[in-house]
């Protein structure tokens, strides 16, 4: 597989296409074009890192619709609006909806090709943060449920004693308990521990 | 297709044919056996031959010596009569002979005088020697003969009294000697002959006289040291060699003389056959006996030959045979019998034959398996897919087998069906009795099959569920036992339908618009309750004939079979009536419809028509100047972005210069892309044609306000209208003028948007101006116009607007222009702008519409 980001680009203007292609390759980066949401949609893979160039108004399925569509997916690229003259408020729409950025037509290169570095680079921590998430939810998976409510407890910040009366227990067998959660969590510390459970706590709120 | 493997016929041999192999085989084989059995049988004759000879020979050498010895005895018989001579009886009866007692008279090369006439014998030889011995033995007379030197006295020891000659050899030559007494007649003896006769070659040839030697040898040899004493041809084998000598040469043959022999002599007997004549006697033998086996050797051949070719062609009559039938029952290709080897190409033949007989065997085993599995497959495939229920049961109505519809219909697994009675299973209990007796008919030879066919039921599933079936039963003898195949049609969809056709039936009688079918006489054949107004229109009723334009009209739809519309106007209704010809049936249907509501509104919307086409005129030329703004914008976008993309590449030298070229013939491209959008623009603008005509401007001024009615309301923006009293007539393009006043306000009631609600005022003023002028002001309560901008306002691409192309001014002027009117602005900052519109203007002029 390619690791290296790509620039997606949907836009219905042919021109557009192209000419945004030759430009965003002047720097050297990955680009791919799609003349409809639903052309992109069919060849995308969530797997794939990069960002999304995307013109607001399109036939069919438009840039708005697509965003939606993204977010329903749970599909987190960083999407950048074009917009034409005109669509400002649309462009508005879109950036509530969570878009990185808009730019207007004709483009400003610098300012296009800086904000679709930005989007790169967010894509990247967020990518980060995602492999660092599954990481600890695998971790996670690893522990007993008796070792999960610990976990839970502890990251509250509560005191071996008091977990071992909540749970019914002799504070060795917190202990015991806690070691093993560290261990198996592969946190050095109690606030490595912390820091995980906030990384992930979706998976802890599950676990209780 | 079956091929037959040729390659054999690559052979050389396979391209003989078969009587020139035979030939070639015929004559190669005698050349052998000729060889091998010439020598060994040549060898065998000649030894054959020779063995015969040779005993020949012996018999021969021993009739030689026979002969000799007969001679011999002659001449001994001979001397006896040669006594008796009576001149010699008389010599040794004379005186003389007693005179000379005592004395030997020798007499040299003078005949004996009572021997004139020689011996008595034919043929005889000449004595060498002729003595007269008295009783005793002395010789008293002694003859030479001839001048061969002699040991008498030798001789004269071997007189015995017997008077017996004898052969002996003196001196190395070989004599016959002979003696005989002399008496006259019964006196007494008194004296003795003796005849010493060489045994020479005359004497050999004469003992053999009456025979002939015919290249025989005959002679005598001294048996103790094998010396030859005298033969017949002393010329060829001359005395004194020794025997073996000639034993190369002849054949010799060697016999003791069993008469005449004197004692202490070992004279022997010898024969001696040349052994040339023999070799040559042998050979003329063998070359004739080889002839004759040459011509029988000749003969096996061409009889061989003549066989094989014989067989041969009945090979080939028998190739052609094979090679029709091949063709005809197994559809090989025809083959020519082909030239060559006969029996190989047969061979071949056959083999293919037998081949493809297998060929065809498999193929059509296969092709038969295939067709009874087909056959298997496509039944029970039909048994299986059916979509009826297929139920087999045996006598006692015990389900045997079930398809798959069945399972499905009445929800049970095969295994539950099998092996139970199918009433009780399947059928409803109320027909229980009536499949039992189906059954029991069925049964029956000789039953009719219409018995065992359709019957109405009533089945029920395993969820209790119930459903109308019609139930046939098929009587199928097996080989051992009878089953009977039911069929349980579901009829439940059956009856469905025929209950929806009845209702469906009078789905016209129901319908509230008027349907009729006219026949092609011009009958109406039916009409439903609806038609009443029509028919009473028309004057007919059901079963008459239409009138006459009516049925007309009929006959030419049915004649050109295409439908027509006709519109029928009532007192009080309008209905159109679609005339629909059905060809094939030779009649056509009618459906009115009452269209009297359509028809009015029809006639208010063309009221509005005008209206309508005004606003969308106007309305479009706002949204296409932010929808050409759009389109503008996408080719400028491209070359900005083509261009920066270029700047970028050729800053850092990546790229190539076909690339950079092709890049900068996109932006000449989207610049020529971009320059058809202003064209169309301007041909939007400006080509059309002005259409003049004689207005109100008060209306007009009417009209536009009311067309924005509805926006200032939307923006809360108080409209006022000051019109002139009387009207202002004005030549001019409506659409146009429309267009330009509707843009004024628009962009008046845009101005206001960020004023307070109560103070968004717009005011309309129309006054003449003059005789020949008139004037309207379009006045709004906005921020104003800065004065600096006030003199842009009608360049063209001037824009204050957020979404504003700077297009509707621009326009504007230049249509009011092109009126010959003016335009001009004027502004307060923080009041207001007022926008004054001049035109032309003849009171003379009448107004039209307006």
């Amino acid at each position: 597989m390619n690791h290296k980001p790509t620039v997606f680009v949907v836009d219905d203007d042919q021109a557009i296409r192209s000419s945004l292609k030759w430009l965003i390759e002047s720097v050297a980066m990955q680009v791919k074009t799609f003349e409809s949401a639903d052309a992109f949609i069919e060849n995308y893979y969530p797997g794939r890192s990069g960002c999304l160039l995307l013109d607001v108004r399109m036939p069919g399925m438009s840039g708005l619709e697509l965003q939606e569509y993204l977010a329903e997916q749970r599909i987190s690229i960083p999407v950048i609006i074009i917009t034409g003259h005109g669509d400002v408020p649309m462009a508005i729409r879109a950036m509530k909806a969570g878009a990185v950025d808009f730019i207007e037509k004709p483009f400003n290169d610098e300012l296009l090709l800086e904000s679709i570095r930005h989007a790169l680079m967010l894509d990247e921590q967020q990518r980060d943060k995602q492999s660092q998430k599954a990481e600890i939810a695998t971790r996670l998976a690893r522990l007993t449920p008796r070792e999960h409510e610990v976990m839970a407890m502890v990251t509250e910040g509560k005191a071996n004693k008091e977990i071992a009366s909540a749970l019914g227990v002799s504070a060795k067998t917190v202990e015991a308990h806690r070691a093993r959660v560290m261990e198996k969590m592969q946190a050095g510390s109690l606030a490595d521990l912390v820091r995980m459970a906030m990384l992930a706590n979706i998976g802890m709120d599950a676990g209780i | 297709m079956f091929t037959p493997d040729r390659s054999r016929d690559q052979s050389w041999i396979a391209r003989v044919p078969l009587p020139w192999i035979s030939v070639f085989v015929g004559l190669f084989c005698g050349f052998i056996a000729w060889l091998i059995i010439d020598p060994f049988q040549s060898k065998e004759l000649g030894d054959f031959f020779q063995r015969d000879l040779e005993s020949r020979l012996e018999i021969r050498a021993a009739d030689t010596r026979r002969r000799f010895e007969y001679f011999l005895t002659d001449l001994d018989e001979a001397t006896r009569k040669l006594a008796q001579n009576w001149r010699l009886v008389r010599h040794v009866y004379s005186p003389q002979w007693d005179q000379s007692r005592e004395k030997t008279f020798v007499y040299f090369n003078q005949p004996s005088p009572w021997m004139e006439q020689g011996l008595p014998l034919r043929g005889a030889v000449e004595p060498s020697h002729v003595l007269l011995l008295d009783l005793q033995g002395n010789p008293r007379e002694i003859y030479h003969q001839q001048d061969q030197p002699f040991p008498i006295d030798m001789a004269l020891e071997l007189f015995d009294d017997e008077l017996k000659g004898i052969t002996t050899a003196l001196w190395q030559v070989p004599y016959f000697i002979t003696w005989a007494e002399i008496a006259a007649g019964a006196q007494e003896k008194r004296a003795i002959l003796m005849l010493v006769m060489p045994i020479n070659e005359q004497f050999l040839s004469a003992s053999q006289q009456y025979a002939g030697l015919d290249g025989i040898v005959i002679g005598l040899f001294e048996g103790d040291q094998q010396k030859l004493l005298t033969s017949s041809e002393v010329s060829q084998v001359g005395p004194a060699t020794l025997l073996d000598d000639w034993a190369e040469d002849y054949l010799i043959t060697s016999q003791a003389l069993a008469l005449y022999l004197a004692p202490q002599s070992n004279l022997q007997f010898f024969t001696f056959i040349s052994r040339s004549r023999l070799t040559a006697k042998l050979e003329h033998i063998l070359a004739s006996v080889r002839q004759q086996r040459f011509f029988e050797a000749l003969v096996y051949v061409a009889a061989f030959t003549i066989t094989l070719f014989l067989i041969s062609s009945r090979l080939s009559h028998i190739l052609q045979r094979i090679s029709t039938f091949g063709h005809n029952a197994l559809g090989i290709e025809q083959q020519s019998p082909g030239h060559g080897n006969q029996l190989l190409l047969l061979e071949n033949r056959l083999q293919e034959l037998f081949q493809q007989v297998s060929y065809v065997k498999d193929e059509t085993k296969v092709a038969q398996e295939h067709r009874i599995r087909e056959s298997e497959a496509l039944k029970s495939a039909l048994l299986e897919n059916s979509l009826d229920p297929i139920i087999t049961v045996d006598k006692k109505g015990l389900i045997v087998e079930a398809n798959a519809t069945a399972q499905e219909s009445f929800g049970y697994h095969r295994e539950q069906l099998l092996g139970n009675p199918i009433d009780l299973l399947v059928i409803h209990p109320k027909d229980h009795l009536q499949i039992r007796e189906m059954l029991a008919r069925c049964r029956q030879k000789g039953t009719l099959q219409k018995l065992c066919q359709a019957q109405k039921m009533l089945s029920i599933d395993a969820f209790g569920g119930e459903k109308p079936v019609e139930c046939s039963v098929m009587p199928i003898q097996l080989k051992e036992r009878m089953v009977f195949t039911i069929y349980l049609r579901d009829i439940s969809e059956r009856e469905e339908a025929e209950k929806r056709i009845q209702s469906l039936a009078k789905f016209t009688s129901e319908n509230p618009s008027p349907v009729l079918r006219v026949n092609d006489r011009g009958v109406i054949i039916y009409a439903n309750s609806a038609s009443t107004p029509l028919l009473d229109y028309w004057g007919c009723d059901r079963g008459q004939t239409l009138p006459l334009y009516w049925r007309n009209l009929i006959f030419d739809a049915l004649q050109d079979g295409e439908n027509r519309e006709y519109e029928i106007n009532l007192e009080e209704q309008i209905y159109s009536l679609l005339m629909v010809p059905v060809l094939e049936l030779d009649y056509a249907n009618l459906y009115g419809r009452d269209i009297t509501q359509v028809r009015t509104a029809e006639q208010q919307s063309r009221q509005h028509q005008s209206e309508l086409v005004h606003v969308c005129r106007l309305s479009t030329m706002g949204e296409m100047a932010t929808g050409l703004a759009h389109e503008l914008n996408q080719p400028l976008s491209a070359i900005v972005n083509f261009a920066s993309g270029c700047v970028r590449r050729l800053q850092t030298g990546m790229g190539g210069e076909a690339e950079l070229v092709d890049a900068m013939a996109q932006i000449t491209v989207q610049a020529e892309r971009a320059g058809e959008i202003i064209k169309r623009l301007r041909a939007l603008v400006g080509k059309r044609a002005q259409e003049h005509s004689v207005v109100n401007l008060n209306h007009l001024v009417l009209e536009v306000a009311s067309f924005v009615e509805y926006v200032a309301e939307k923006h809360h923006v108080d409209v006022t209208l000051r019109l002139s009293q009387g009207p202002l007539p004005a030549e001019l393009d409506l659409v146009q003028i429309e267009q330009v006043l509707l843009n004024l306000v628009r962009n008046a009631i845009d101005a206001m948007k960020h004023v307070d609600i109560d103070r968004r005022k717009l005011e309309l003023v129309t006054r003449k101006l003059g005789e020949d002028q008139v004037e309207v002001l379009v006045k709004d309560t906005g921020p104003g116009i800065p004065p600096e901008n006030i003199e842009h306002l009608f360049d063209a691409f001037f824009s204050t607007k957020e979404s504003g192309m700077g297009m509707g001014l621009p326009i504007s002027r230049k249509i009011i222009e092109s009126h010959h009117g003016q335009i001009s602005a004027t502004s307060e900052i923080g009041k207001g702008a007022e926008f004054r519109v001049v035109l032309p203007s003849d009171p003379n002029l009448e107004l039209a519409g307006f």
